[in-house]
């Protein structure tokens, strides 16, 4: 195992007690670790919020994220906004946290004659002001709903409904925050209350003594569902979900038990598990996770399953690719993920098998293995989700369409041994590429890529949508897009170059591709065409790159020397590069097809 | 209250305001102790509550000023169970 010294000490802590909570943070930081990743907060709150700290830390470094954050003072919301001397601007934080409580915020609330309108404008006008005057992500929660009525059981109109006011205030900040995707989220407080029960969410005690309303377990919980977006925001979701069969996509073993015998059914124990369980996968299918198989069978088992089972949910059409045979699990999975050309680290895999998660954790130690919980097969409903571990920031057309991609990957894959030469068959794909200069409605799907990309990208610079509205804002910035498709289908959005001057210096500030488009050279394409029209453009002399090294994006490494770039400056730490503009080297590239629009 | 719930009680404070058990005598106090500020009273009081599985009052969380009032109300605390 490779795995960190802060993973370790995280991995035998449970967040039942604050106690070992706190010492595993103590324990974490007197290792002085080096994090991999750092995110800034800033939280504006009218309550006190504080003892969330050591949930928030412990979530975060879970995922190798150190976290600074800094509090506002107890109510002052607005004034850290309008103030451009504020410690919130001084701050520079990534993210924005602003949690009030309801009964700070609008006093009135639970007295006669409230109807939440005044409340839901002053909200609305915060997140505005939000909006307009940071580039902050941010993140919010609604208000809690009561746990009493306030008018009792009479439902009239003329007495005003508590529970319905709140609800339609929480649902104009969920308004807000889809109009402002990508920027604003909602934690839903609700649905923790839901999950835990008012018993073990609200500490009266600390809420009258100090208006800290939440016993630990709500804090926790709240942190976990912030920290999903913290990590969504530094692109370490999960992309890929690799799956056993047997005992995992459903009850028993096909080989053995044959169609008829397999548990999967939406009425009895076990098989509605099963089935229950299938339906996640098809959910987080539905929100462009990659599905795979790798299982010890005969293909035409598990094939006749998918096909004929009236219960399997899963069909051929959801899975990118499988490995069904009689191999080692960590030789198909080390193959299945080299050939999907995403990081092993954003992949998970389902077993029930204690040896063959074993197997794959000690041979795969990026891989998540997640085991079937087959002592309390009740839990493996929700297992898939309650982490967050595929949760992205935001949703676009590529997410939806992925898997088809891979399918037409693999039908391009297979045609290629049909040619003689590589030369014929990148001809006979039909290659067309669509390079533009980036609209505001292509900018999440470019924030979002600048985020998750970490193989092929030359600098690695996170970007978010605020800042590529910016950019598209700012004369002496370009964003080109590139869209791809062949004769197997539509890529979509899969590449994106940012670049900026400085009088007649160009700057490249980011070069990113999705892995799946390379091999074609449709890097250099889209590259070249992009240096000339801005050179063109903005009349560049000099060109000016710079390479960042991590641990994942050596395949870019010696890439600007393919334009003639030469390099100034050489360190661990990356390179720099210049090029004149009027000596920039041009491939010819016949069998692409260039459109610009 | 017994020497035993004693060291416990020192270890709840140690590990919480990251200190170790020995500097804890019977008059340490949020004067004397920088981590015992009003968030360390919070989860001190959490802290407490999980060691000896009790459930401390308004009144009793109010009352624990310096280690020796820990460790009476917890002791209190642990005879009204």
């Amino acid at each position: 195992m490779t795995s960190s010294p802060i993973t370790e000490i995280i991995s035998r802590t449970s967040t039942d007690n604050l106690s070992s909570v706190v010492a595993a943070l103590n324990a974490i930081k007197k290792q002085q670790p080096a994090f991999k990743h750092s995110v800034k907060v800033f939280v504006l709150r009218n309550y006190t919020i504080e003892g969330i700290d050591p949930y928030l830390q412990f979530h975060l470094y879970k995922n190798e994220i150190n976290v600074e954050v800094k509090y506002g003072d107890y109510g002052v919301v607005s004034q850290y906004l309008l103030d451009p001397d504020s410690a919130l601007y001084d701050f520079k934080p990534d993210i924005i946290l602003l949690s009030l409580h309801l009964e700070n915020f609008a006093a009135e609330n639970n007295l006669p004659g409230w109807d939440g309108t005044d409340t839901q404008e002053r909200m609305i006008s915060l997140l505005e002001l939000l909006k307009q005057k940071t580039s902050a992500l941010v993140v919010l929660n609604n208000f809690l709903l009561p746990f009493y009525s306030t008018t009792g059981i009479t439902n009239s109109a003329a007495l005003p409904n508590r529970a319905e006011t709140i609800s339609h205030v929480n649902l104009a900040l969920n308004k807000f925050s889809r109009e402002n995707a990508s920027r604003f989220f909602v934690v839903d407080w609700n649905m923790i209350m839901m999950r835990l029960g008012s018993e073990r969410s609200i500490d009266e005690r600390y809420w009258y003594l100090s208006k800290a309303p939440f016993k630990k377990e709500f804090l926790n919980a709240f942190a976990t569902e912030f920290s999903k977006i913290i990590t969504a925001l530094k692109g370490l979701n999960k992309k890929c979900l690799i799956l056993d069969c047997d005992n995992t996509l459903w009850g028993g073993i096909i080989g053995e038990d044959g169609l008829e015998g397999i548990k999967l059914d939406n009425d009895s124990y076990p098989g509605k598990v099963y089935y229950d369980f299938q339906k996640s996968v098809i959910n987080l299918y539905n929100r462009g996770v990659i599905i795979a198989l790798c299982s010890k069978n005969n293909p035409e088992d598990v094939f006749e399953v998918l096909e004929k089972h009236p219960h399997s949910l899963i069909k051929k059409e959801h899975l990118a690719t499988t490995r069904i045979n009689w191999n080692n699990k960590a030789a198909n999975i080390d193959e299945l993920v080299k050939d999907l050309n995403i990081g092993f680290d954003s992949v998970v895999f389902v077993d029930d098998s204690d040896m063959e998660c074993d197997l794959v954790k000690k041979a795969l130690p990026d891989v998540t293995v997640m085991q079937v919980p087959v002592k309390d097969l009740f839990a493996y409903t929700n297992m898939l989700m309650k982490d967050g571990l595929f949760d992205t920031l935001t949703f676009s057309d590529e997410d939806r369409s992925r898997t088809k991609m891979y399918q037409s990957e693999t039908l391009r894959k297979e045609s290629l041994s049909s040619f003689d030469n590589l030369d014929e068959y990148l001809h006979s794909l039909g290659i067309v590429v669509d390079i533009n200069e980036v609209q505001s409605s292509s900018a999440p799907r470019v924030a979002q890529l600048t985020q998750k990309t970490n193989q092929f990208n030359l600098t690695t610079r996170r970007y978010s949508e605020a800042d590529i509205h910016q950019f598209i804002a700012d004369d002496d910035k370009l964003i080109y897009s590139l869209n791809i498709k062949d004769k197997y289908g539509d890529m979509g959005l899969t590449a994106v170059l940012i670049l900026a001057r400085q009088n007649d210096i160009g700057i490249v500030d980011s070069l990113l591709l999705s892995c799946r488009i390379l091999g074609r050279n449709i890097e250099i394409a889209f590259v070249q065409y992009c240096l000339a029209a801005a050179t063109q453009k903005w009349n560049i002399k000099t060109w000016e790159a710079e390479y960042i090294a991590t641990k994942k994006n050596v395949q870019t490494a010696n890439f600007m020397e393919k334009f003639g770039f030469h390099v100034t400056d050489e360190n661990p730490a990356g390179k720099s590069y210049r090029c004149l503009a009027n000596e920039l080297v041009v491939k010819d590239l016949t069998y692409i097809q260039i459109n610009n629009g | 209250m017994d020497s035993n719930n004693i060291q416990r009680a020192k270890n709840v404070l140690a590990t919480l305001f990251d200190i170790s058990p020995d500097e804890i005598n019977e008059t340490s106090s949020p004067d004397t102790l920088p981590a015992w500020d009003s968030l360390g009273h919070m989860h001190l009081v959490v802290g407490l509550e999980e060691e000896f599985g009790i459930q401390l009052s308004v009144e009793q969380t109010l009352n624990m000023m310096n280690f020796e009032l820990v460790c009476s109300t917890v002791q209190e605390a642990i005879d009204a169970k």
